[in-house]
């Protein structure tokens, strides 16, 4: 019982209890509050969906009912209150679950005024995804490409992964290979949810946040105690040596949560191992090994002060070996945040947090009779503080917030050694509310580098409430990205084919000025569709250019416009039958009107789901269409990349997945993957038909 | 009649069991393959002689270098000399490749295996940046010592390029 205050009983008092359930399965609904505001009383379920109070006798009182992933419902209590049985719809919308990404606080999704697409944990379980990279690269609009180096390249809109700021729990993923990030490191078995937000984005999040932003947010138990053990294999059927499903991945997961008095510790566990896979032996590398660790130790010190300690352990070693050449890559990632949460007696909440992140990256050559061809190595440590500072005043909300960083990079193939770079930031936001149907927020970041001049990126983002189900919302900011250490100092000389690639360390950040409007249409119950424009110019783009012959560097080019269109849909058939589709269209052009390279302009995917009641079995099933696009190669006669002369023909990927609950906690997985088996071994995808099954226990305790 | 059939089948057991016989022998003949390893051409070209079955600078046959590819590039190359002839053979694999081309299929153009040409045997990515080797089984004729050689190309990483060759006999 989350809250119970019983008034005075006698005679004027009436006993309200009964059961909430779940419409389709007919389950109880624990903690779903239960609340008569005429008389300011509330009372939660219990674990099996029962709740019992007492209140004063009004026939004109009404029982509100609510519960995060549930329909809202209002009762009127002029009838018998005892047993009654009240049914909630699930909402299949995730409108009613609290989002964090857009405004840096916590917001209902459907009352967010900037547009916020959100991955669910159904979603992720559905898509049967190994890894965070796979998950995102199953929706339109966004493509993956494996890189030669290995790791996985996101393209989010056209845009690659330089543009999209991406964070793990709200904090920037430090350690970039060849600029951008790999999303592959992160296992979707620990993600509860991913939410997008596309359009500039710097005004809360600073550097990189130039074309959207990806929050990766992590699961945490809500048991006082729980245990989840998984096992999965998988198969690919690999075209190269054409023997079947017969080599794949394997990986294992241990969660654990334990509740000690105020103390709440967990651990989550991953091992994941591919061998001898078509997508790693497309870079000729046989197989690979992850290990992560991720602890969380949260502290309620009183009813004011919270202490969150998280740390993250990363490990991973890819071997390959052939008669002229035997590598090895082993790659290290280590995390360490400590968050403290003050929530003042005047309603201000102070949260601030001091974070290092290190990584390391170690690539060796070495010829099967021993000589060592190349010995790389490159280190990236972040240290960062960071505050805020929020107050609601009513519906409003004030906050403002500083940062202060500094990055360290070391790399063998980055001239004058050890570089670092060093930032303070202040940014503050309001979030207002006008005339009951307005809801703006507007806010400013100003961002100060020890190496360019200092950065200003301002947002505003407004909805229009026109009912409860008609929505509108636009939203116009500036975002910015400061050089990498990589495009300033690189000095690497490309023996085998002839050519440098020198650094230029005058380059200025790049910057942009990005608008966004839309309309969503919900019914809570049914379906909801949202149509979204986007709009954004690019200034000082950095590309790289030929200097002289095989004399390769980096320049800040003029201007480059991408714009689009997004629509998203979900219907909800009946209560065991969801659908859910999106349909991007992309136009992306450089100063010069030409289509920019490796944009997908066309791209569309559906799902559909069904969850047999009372059954414990899903079905899903998954369509990614991408229309005909013009791929990227590198011309090295311009130096430069240019238009392939091939135009790549459009594709369908299909996955399907279904789920069995074997015994209560003991769940088992089975899914294809891609199983139209389309590949394409130059421009990927590179994983053609795959095959998975996983089973999962998780237990629970109080 | 009679012994005219005898005859005529003696003689064909006579061949048969002599066909088995040489068949015997060659299955246990050991396998002329020779794999070689060559030199980092970023450090210097690689020029080897199939007769001798070493480097040679002055006489040799085939050779990996790295060619002038215009636009100030260099790329690895296998270079044959002008002194040889050249077929590719892709009907069978390798090690069955028995059968000595007819003289009408042997060409002198040479540059058809060096980079750039219609089968060249090092072929570069230009998306991945990746050097790949051509599957082709590339035979050579050398018209002063009248050999044909079978060649192979397997690997090529870093400079360095693995192939493998056989004499043939008719």
């Amino acid at each position: 019982m989350l809250l119970l205050t019983i008034p005075a009983l006698g005679e004027a008092s009436q006993i309200v209890s009964g059961r909430v359930v779940d419409t389709a399965t007919k389950a109880g609904i624990p903690d779903v509050n239960l609340f008569i505001p005429s008389q300011k009383i509330g009372v939660a379920t219990d674990k099996a969906g029962a709740f019992h109070f007492t209140m004063l006798k009004d026939e004109k009182a009404k029982l509100h009912v609510s519960h995060i992933g549930y329909t809202s419902s209002t009762i009127r209590l002029n009838g018998s209150t005892e047993d009654m049985i009240i049914a909630l719809d699930e909402t299949f919308f995730e409108l009613e679950d609290v989002v964090v990404t857009s405004t840096r606080t916590e917001k209902l999704h459907r009352n967010v005024p900037v547009a916020t697409e959100v991955i669910s944990k159904k979603d992720i379980i559905d898509s049967g995804a190994l890894n965070v990279a796979e998950l995102l690269s199953s929706r339109s609009g966004v493509s993956l490409q494996t890189s030669v180096d290995g790791g996985s390249m996101l393209n989010i809109l056209g845009m690659d992964s330089r543009y999209i700021l991406i964070l793990v729990d709200g904090q920037p993923v430090t350690g970039k290979f060849n600029n951008r990030v790999q999303l592959d490191h992160i296992s979707t078995s620990d993600v509860q949810k991913v939410e997008i937000i596309k359009g500039p984005n710097s005004s809360l999040y600073g550097s990189e946040a130039m074309a959207g932003v990806v929050n990766i947010i992590t699961s945490t138990s809500t048991s006082d105690q729980s245990l989840n053990i998984s096992a999965r294999y998988g198969g690919t059927e690999n075209k190269l040596t054409n023997d079947g499903l017969n080599h794949g991945s394997s990986s294992y997961r241990l969660g654990w949560t334990h509740t000690f008095g105020t103390l709440k510790a967990s651990l989550n566990a991953d091992m994941e191992k591919m061998e001898t896979d078509k997508e790693i032996q497309q870079i000729e590398i046989d197989d690979i090994h992850k290990q992560s660790l991720r602890g969380r130790l949260l502290w309620l010190m009183n009813a004011d002060h919270t202490l969150t300690v998280n740390g993250t352990v990363y490990n991973h070693d890819e071997t390959g070996a052939s008669q002229l050449m035997n590598t090895e890559t082993f790659i290290d990632r280590t995390t360490l945040i400590l968050t403290h949460d003050w929530q003042m007696r005047n309603g201000w909440l102070w949260n601030h947090a001091l974070q290092n992140h290190n990584y390391s990256r170690n690539y060796v050559q070495t010829r099967p009779w021993g000589d060592v061809e190349r010995d790389d190595i490159t280190q990236e440590e972040n240290i960062e503080y960071e505050g805020m500072l929020k107050k609601k005043f009513g519906l409003n909300e004030f906050n403002v917030g500083l940062e202060f960083s500094q990055a360290a990079y070391v790399s063998d193939r980055v001239d004058n050694g050890r570089q670092t770079v060093s930032s303070k930031s202040i940014f503050g936001q309001f979030d207002v509310h006008f005339w009951g149907n307005i809801n703006a927020v507007i806010g400013t970041r100003f961002d100060m580098y020890n190496e360019d001049e200092p950065v200003m990126s301002p947002r505003i983002g407004i909805m229009y409430t026109f009912n409860d189900r008609w929505k509108f919302r636009s939203t116009w900011g500036k975002g910015f990205r400061t050089p990498s250490f990589m495009e300033r100092f690189i000095d690497w000389d490309h023996v085998q084919f002839g050519y440098r690639v020198q650094g230029n360390p005058d380059l200025k950040p790049e910057i942009s000025n990005g608008y966004t409007a839309g309309v969503e249409y919900y019914h809570p119950t049914v379906y909801q569709v949202s149509l979204m424009m986007y709009y954004t110019t690019f200034k000082n783009l950095i590309e790289d250019f030929a200097i002289e012959p095989a004399l390769l560097s980096y320049h800040n080019i003029e201007k480059a416009v991408y714009k689009g269109l997004e629509i998203q849909g979900r219907w909800r058939a009946s209560s065991s039958l969801v659908a859910s589709w999106g349909l991007n269209i992309i136009d992306n052009r450089d100063g010069d009107g030409n289509i920019i390279p490796n944009t997908q302009p066309l791209s569309a995917y559906c799902r559909g789901s069904y969850q047999a009641p009372r059954h414990g079995w899903g079905f899903s099933t998954r369509v990614k269409w991408v229309g005909a696009y013009t791929p990227e190669e590198y011309d090295p006669d311009s130096g430069t990349y240019i238009h392939a002369t091939e135009t790549l023909a459009d594709y369908v990927i299909i996955d399907i997945s279904t789920s069995l609950k074997i015994w209560n906690p003991l769940i088992m997985n089975f899914g294809i993957k891609n199983a139209g088996d389309y590949t394409h071994d130059r421009y990927g995808p590179f994983i053609g038909r795959a095959v998975y099954i996983e089973l999962s226990i998780t237990l629970k305790g109080d | 009649m009679k012994r005219i059939i005898i005859l005529g089948l003696s003689l064909l057991m006579t061949l048969f069991i002599a066909c088995e016989d040489k068949k015997d022998d060659a299955a246990v003949e050991e396998s002329t393959v020779i794999t070689v390893t060559t030199e980092n051409v970023n450090d210097r070209s690689f020029y080897y002689n199939l007769t001798i079955e070493a480097e040679d600078t002055n006489t040799w046959h085939v050779s990996l270098q790295n060619i002038d590819a215009g636009g100030g590039y260099y790329m690895p190359s296998i270079v044959l000399n002008n002194s040889v002839m050249v077929t590719i053979d892709n009907s069978v694999n390798f090690d069955e490749l028995e059968e000595i081309p007819s003289n009408d299929q042997w060409s002198t153009d040479i540059s058809i295996v060096a980079y750039g040409g219609d089968n060249e045997v090092l072929n570069y990515d230009q998306t991945n940046h990746t050097i790949s080797v051509s599957n082709d089984n590339i035979l050579i004729y050398i018209p002063t010592t009248h050999q044909v050689f079978k060649l192979h190309f397997d690997e090529y990483s870093d400079g360095i390029l693995l192939f493998q060759f056989d004499e043939m006999t008719q």
